[in-house]
């Protein structure tokens, strides 16, 4: 499999994840709808994440959530991240293609980070994930 | 609509759970939607389809495909069994048309024998909506 992706700047690519009740500091793999952990990247392609928007369905009174692609859920250091706070339910951010690629094999995700003061725990996170399929 | 964009590029999440052997089974947008309907002026070209269950196959495979209108399309299928609980598979665009009105949907053939039954999926399926 090979180049079938290929048109002029990619095959772009949508994801959607969600996760209920995190805890705080500590870092927490949100899932597909009905649970997987996430897009396989396939062979002969990266996966290159391009933007991260992130959402919580009530205020966080405190603390930080970070939202961040991951790659076999480790955390990008290089990628999108969408800070969610007091009064910031939604965010999002965006981040340069080649800057750190998912290669073939690996399970592209989502995670939030949260700090030691997230108080949130009950609220309901949703997710989404751009990013585009180059050939590697 | 047809002379807004030269294409579009659609990514769409369905799932399932609870698969049923020797059956045909449909899945469906995360709230239960049956799909994405294909607007005038356009066909949708499906490129890529990935597919996961969330427990690992213990007897027979499960095979899944692009539907129009809950009718398998040739073309673009994925399988999953015993060694592949994730597989992903992509084509060009042109091979497959699926054209407007109809709905896209994915469907879920699991063999005779196919457990486990109490299994969930979650599809990601990618395509371009390019003008007819």
């Amino acid at each position: 499999m090979s180049n079938e992706l290929t048109f002029q700047d990619g095959m772009p690519i949508t994801l959607v994840f969600s996760k209920a009740n995190v805890e705080p500091n500590t870092t927490t793999a949100l899932t597909l709808p009905q649970g997987g952990v996430g897009l396989k990247v396939p062979t002969g392609y990266a996966f290159h994440a391009l933007l991260i928007s992130g959402e919580s369905n009530a205020d966080i009174s405190a603390g930080t959530g970070i939202f961040k692609a991951t790659a076999n859920t480790t955390v990008l250091t290089n990628g999108p991240s969408a800070t969610l706070s007091d009064l910031v339910q939604v965010a999002s951010g965006v981040m340069r293609p080649h800057a750190e690629p998912i290669t073939a094999g690996k399970i592209v995700g989502v995670s939030v980070v949260t700090d030691a003061n997230w108080s949130a725990n009950t609220v309901d996170l949703d997710a989404v994930l751009v990013g585009v399929l180059l050939p590697a | 609509m047809s002379d807004v964009l030269d294409y579009i590029p659609v990514s769409l999440s369905y799932r399932f759970q609870e698969v049923q052997a020797n059956a045909t089974n449909r899945l469906t947008l995360p709230n239960g939607g049956a799909g994405f309907k294909v607007p005038t002026g356009y066909a949708f070209h499906p490129r890529m389809i990935h597919a996961e269950l969330d427990t690992a196959v213990t007897a027979q495979s499960i095979a899944l495909s692009v539907a129009a209108d809950g009718v398998a399309v040739s073309g673009l299928s994925v399988t999953l069994n015993a060694s592949a609980q994730v597989a992903v598979s992509a084509q060009r665009p042109q091979v497959v048309k699926i054209a407007a009105g109809a709905v896209v949907s994915v469907v879920a053939v699991a063999a005779p024998g196919f457990t486990p039954t109490t299994a969930g999926l979650d599809v990601v399926l990618s395509g371009l909506l390019i003008p007819v």
